[in-house]
């Protein structure tokens, strides 16, 4: 009985230090002081590059039926929790406005300023969150039991 | 359908084949047979159907599953 065997890709999880970059994202508050641009707050992003870390420890590991159901699993969980995530941070942006008001006073911007910082700010988290936690998840769906042996 | 009872490793032993060994044979992982023997996974009808012809075992004999529903008199 012979299969076509597919494995995941080889990388190490020393890549997951790639990460830290996303401690980057703090340029933000420098950038706008300077030149009123906050585009380095999307680098916040990069701490999805965590992920790396998780998806290095499965490294060249033959993705059979279990594995990509969990992988569906942990996809599925990940998306939904940022979709979650994404919607609410929306939702929030549309309402409360006292406090957009109040929070636009306190740091002497207009609320509009205020409001997509905000979001970029969340939807850069969002999908550092969405990268790594699925790659997160399918680690410890599909090691829940490595450590132990029965030959 | 509420769990089912895996003979896997009775037979698999039977047929001297160790995890690894079977795996390779199917091409699943290890772990894949480890989680099949405690019956912690409930396989596709291709893997359950690979398996049985692996260790030479009918399929009815390595699978049982338990069922809640009431049998229909058909």
């Amino acid at each position: 009985m012979k299969h076509a065997s597919k494995y995941t890709r080889k990388i190490s999880p020393r890549l997951g230090l790639l990460g830290l970059l996303g401690f980057l994202g703090f340029a933000g508050l420098a950038t706008y002081r300077l030149s009123q641009g906050f585009f380095p707050f999307v680098f916040f992003g990069f701490f999805g590059f965590f992920g790396f870390y998780y998806e290095g420890k499965m490294s060249a590991t033959l993705m059979d039926e279990r594995f990509l159901q969990n992988k569906l699993r942990a996809e599925r969980k990940a998306y939904s929790l940022c979709g979650g995530i994404s919607l609410l941070a929306l939702m929030l942006t549309s309402v409360a406005e006292a406090v957009w008001v109040q929070l636009a006073g306190a740091l002497a911007l207009q609320i509009s300023e205020v409001k997509l910082m905000f979001l970029t700010i969340m939807l850069a988290l969002t999908f550092a969150l969405g990268s790594f936690l699925s790659q997160y998840l399918l680690y410890h769906y599909d090691c829940e039991d490595c450590s132990e042996s029965e030959l | 359908m509420d769990g089912f009872i895996c003979h896997l490793k009775r037979y698999r032993q039977a047929k001297g084949l160790t995890q690894e060994q079977l795996a390779e044979m199917v091409g699943v992982r290890r772990e894949t047979i480890m989680r099949l023997e405690k019956s912690l996974y409930n396989p596709s009808l291709k893997l359950a159907f690979d398996l049985s012809k692996a260790v030479d075992t009918p399929i009815e004999v390595l699978f049982q599953f338990e069922s809640t529903e009431p049998e229909s008199g058909l």
